[in-house]
């Protein structure tokens, strides 16, 4: 029996070392292969995520935000897009179809005036196919013939008042909301989030549904695309790739991930998405005054805490995300700290907590520990939370801008990978923990 | 064999295949930890890459192009980043030190190093140095894998003959003698008006003189990740400015010292080639354990329409001279060989370069330069009036060999005269991909171009 039980054994791990050419079982990386790790990189992924976006819907020539979705392959794909209110209130969601080799700009403020990738529109019949296109048999496009180019003026309205008011109205069948977005206290331009995933048909199913990991999503690392941040009237512009998430395993088996991006949207356990979780550590510059008169700040995305089939009144629980640490650094070594409880640094004991989606200034006075005389430097993140075992996804953009003329768009420096657990509080924060890398082991 | 000899080996052969808590025999991802993957992220790093810095040497300071840098050493452990700068042909021209305290950043403004000949002007940046403060909660041990005394004093201030030498390295690509060691060279850049190269950054353990191109340098770098890192380009009188994180390269597996890392299992790295395989001499042409790069990438360009956009390319490619290489052995970098390029439009309209019947053009590029994708030389033109769409790029510059030389694509856009941004570019396949072939776009045999295969030496 032992000695059967040993040949099954024997077997069963040569089996699984010869399993992928680039697999080792000693020495590292244990695997070398393309979408075998759970590092977020730019690479072609299943999901992008704007994480951030901005229109001022009174002007074209105000702020407003574009991205840009590429198909890497010669077979055709269908990119379902989803806009998401501050909160992480799920507006407004459309598809877009991409013969192979396809790309296609979205301006966000074309769409918020009810206008899908104008003039033509996205679709089977309007999308040309190139020479080296192919159909994708895997896909159902029977429902992408028809993609609506333009929304009803009723939907656009709701969307509207979603991202810049908060409230979103009645409208077929889907309930009036209130306190779904932050507009209801702060007015102004449209802001919130864009998720894209790859799909297998031209769907109305949205990812906070349950249906959407069952027969929707798929898994093909086909995507790729970037944004810009663009305010014509203030001669600035910002741009960045999207965030890049990929399906791992991509094609099929068990998913090793802890948890995925769309967890908290699929039945516990199941990582039925199977894309890569984002961090929840960075580690970001901050310039702030002096001669070029910098400015800094910070566009964050954070998981929010809404599962599938939530109610209205439970999106305002995104509006105020717990954060766990930030740890202000100067040019100096300096450090201070935002800290549940007074520490041995400057004793700031505010709850610092933001949204689903945010971007806030470094010297708004509210959002970070700040130093009065100095002008540079990095700041720690943990977009963690306190009340959670399970690390809180993020992703963090630094924004800059100095002198009225230059800006830029950086993504902030992850300090270990969306795997990587929660750890303890910095012994900056009286805590336990040297700030730092990530380990490299993850649990 | 004994039931108790059958019980342990079977005990053995459970432990070996569940070795790191987070690595799985089957299923995907094979691991979860941090620094396993041969992937390029956004994540402390043990090599920074400046892939392409241009400063304007004529203007005066704050007016022209200039390019700067950070680098921010996120433990609370001092480490030394070893900083050197290398010609648009590859040829590294000068290299300094920076002490990094823990949880010390230090901006470099590259004006200021070849322009004035000033390392971070001011305060500096050795060991002890104004500019380098012990903070509060950098540690108050030492790195023992540091050797700070050699930090002392770094200079601010480069003598004049230095400053010489790296004008005319970037600017005319050529350098004079330098004492009795260094012969003057006149092929180790291109001609440009204004200083043209890109940047490295490696973890050091000591502020040393060595190299990278020299095969002592490898006994004193680290292969900690700790670093990270950003870049702005800026043009004061152009009213533009360019931002984007450095490459991060990860050493895999991290930590140690060359020393304790040779023959120790432990360390064993499985990359297959690194970012700085070609300088290391001997059978091991691992010794770095950096990640290499990838060769294959997708950008997007956008060129005329309402907006009189313009995109160019900042790329970075791997050059071929290895360790200690002769002056006249640079020129190879001035002009690699691009194994394909193959431009669509927004109606997924192709056109192609490759040296391959019956285009036969091959477009050249040398080891770091900005180019514009209306370059007819190195981009193939759209027919019709399309004004935007993608290019897929194959660095590869030897098609023929069995390894894919190394790459980093960053597009550069602007528009209107007044706005502009540069983003990274994708990559289709990690730097452990095995070269790709000709696609189909250049040849009847070739496969669609796409992402790379998930498993190396396998199509999907």
């Amino acid at each position: 029996m032992l000695r059967r039980l040993l040949t099954v054994v024997t077997l069963a791990v040569l089996v699984a070392q010869a399993a992928g050419a680039a697999v080792r079982s000693r020495g590292l990386p244990r695997s070398t292969n393309n979408d075998d790790s759970c590092d977020i990189a730019l690479l072609p992924a299943a999901t992008l995520l704007l994480p951030y976006f901005e229109v001022d819907l009174t002007s074209r020539a105000g702020e407003h935000t574009l991205f840009t979705i590429m198909n890497v392959t010669n077979v055709e794909q269908i990119a379902h897009v989803t806009l998401w209110t501050d909160y992480a209130f799920p507006v407004l969601d459309f598809n877009v179809y991409l013969t192979g080799y396809d790309v296609q700009s979205i301006d966000m403020y074309d769409v918020l005036q009810g206008r899908i990738a104008a003039p033509e529109g996205t679709g089977v019949r309007t999308s040309p196919q190139g020479p080296l296109s192919e159909p994708n048999p895997r896909l159902s496009i029977g429902d992408c013939a028809n993609i609506p180019a333009t929304l009803p003026r009723s939907l656009v309205t709701r969307v509207q008042r979603a991202l810049t008011e908060g409230v979103a109205t009645a409208l077929d069948g889907s309930p009036a909301c209130t306190r779904i977005g932050s507009g209801w206290r702060r007015g102004g331009n449209a802001i919130g989030y864009v998720t894209i995933d790859v799909v297998g048909s031209c769907t109305s199913v949205k990812p906070d549904e349950a249906a959407y990991y069952t027969g929707v999503l798929r898994y093909d690392n086909v995507l790729a695309g970037d944004y810009q941040q663009v305010n014509s009237a203030q001669n600035y512009a910002q741009g960045s790739p999207l965030v890049h998430i990929r399906a791992v395993p991509e094609d099929g088996g068990s998913v090793n991930l802890p948890r995925t991006f769309y967890g908290r949207f699929v039945p516990e356990g199941t990582k039925h998405d199977r894309r890569q979780p984002l961090p929840s550590t960075f580690a970001a510059r901050w310039v702030d005054g002096g001669v070029g008169s910098f400015e800094t700040a910070f566009k964050t995305w954070r998981e929010g805490n809404t599962s599938a089939g939530a109610t209205c009144d439970q999106y305002a629980s995104n509006a105020a995300l717990q954060i766990f640490e930030i740890v202000t650094f100067d040019e100096q070594e300096n450090a201070l700290a935002i800290q549940p409880e007074p520490g041995p640094v400057t004793p700031i004991t505010n709850d610092f907590a933001s949204a689903a989606t945010s971007r806030r200034e470094y010297g708004d006075g509210d959002s970070f520990p700040e130093f009065e005389d100095e002008n540079a430097g990095w700041i720690y993140m943990n977009l963690s939370s306190r009340d959670r075992e399970t690390p809180r996804q993020a992703w963090v953009v630094s924004s800059m801008y100095a002198q009225g003329i230059y800006s830029g768009d950086i993504d902030a420096t992850a300090l270990g990978n969306g795997c990587s657990p929660n750890g303890p509080l910095s012994t900056i924060t009286r805590g336990t923990a040297i700030l730092g890398p990530a380990g490299n082991v993850n649990p | 064999m004994t039931p108790r000899f059958l019980r342990s080996l079977l005990l053995l052969l459970l432990v070996a295949s569940t070795a790191g808590a987070a690595t799985f025999p089957s299923g995907g991802p094979h691991s979860t930890n941090n620094d396993d993957s041969c992937d390029i992220a956004l994540l402390p790093a043990a090599t920074l890459l400046l892939p392409y810095f241009e400063v304007d040497l004529t203007a005066s300071a704050g007016i022209g192009e200039t390019t700067l840098f950070s680098v921010i050493n996120v433990t609370d452990t001092e480490v030394v980043a070893h900083v050197t700068l290398w010609t648009d042909y590859g040829y590294p021209v000068v290299d300094f030190n920076i002490f990094l305290t823990g949880y010390d950043v230090q901006s470099i403004n590259l004006y200021d190093v070849i322009a004035l000949g000033q390392i971070a002007p001011t305060r500096g940046t050795g060991f002890e140095d104004s500019g380098s403060p012990q903070g509060a909660f950098s540690s108050d041990d030492a790195n023992p894998l540091v050797d700070q005394t050699t930090c002392r004093n770094l200079p601010m201030q480069l003598a004049s003959v230095y400053r010489t030498r790296m004008q005319q390295a970037f600017t005319l690509g050529r350098v004079p003698p330098f004492g009795e060691s260094l012969p003057g060279c006149s092929t180790i850049g291109g001609t440009h008006a204004r200083a043209v190269g890109y940047a490295t950054i490696d973890v050091a353990s000591r502020c040393d003189v060595f190299q990278p191109e020299m095969t002592q340098y490898y006994e004193q770098i680290l292969f900690e990740n700790v670093l990270t890192g950003d870049y702005h380009q800026v043009n004061a009188t152009e009213l533009y400015a360019q931002s984007g994180p450095l490459v991060h390269i990860r050493a895999i597996p991290e930590g140690g010292t060359l020393a304790t890392r040779t023959g120790n299992v432990q360390y064993s790295t499985n990359l297959e080639r690194t970012f700085y395989s070609r300088y290391h001499r001997g059978t091991n042409k691992r010794l770095d354990a950096r990640q290499p790069l990838p060769s294959i990438f997708a950008a997007r360009w956008i060129s005329g329409g309402e907006g009189d956009f313009q995109t160019t390319y900042k790329i970075w490619r791997e050059g071929i001279p290895g360790s200690n290489a002769g002056c006249d052995t640079y020129e190879v970098n001035s002009d690699m060989e691009v194994a394909e390029i193959v431009r669509f439009d927004e109606d997924e309209n192709f056109t192609a370069f490759a040296n391959i019947s019956p285009i036969e053009h091959t477009p050249r590029l040398a080891a770091a330069s900005r180019v514009s994708v209306s370059d007819t030389d190195v981009f193939p033109e759209m027919e019709g009036d399309a004004v935007a769409g993608w290019t897929y790029l194959n660095l590869d510059n030897n098609p023929e060999d069995d390894i894919a030389s190394q790459a980093w694509v960053v597009t550069s856009m602007r528009a209107a005269g007044r706005f502009s941004v540069d983003t990274d570019v994708i990559a289709l396949g990690n730097g452990c991909t095995p070269p790709i072939p000709f696609s189909e776009a250049t040849s009847v045999a070739g496969e669609p171009i796409g992402p790379a295969p998930n498993q190396h030496g396998q199509r999907q």
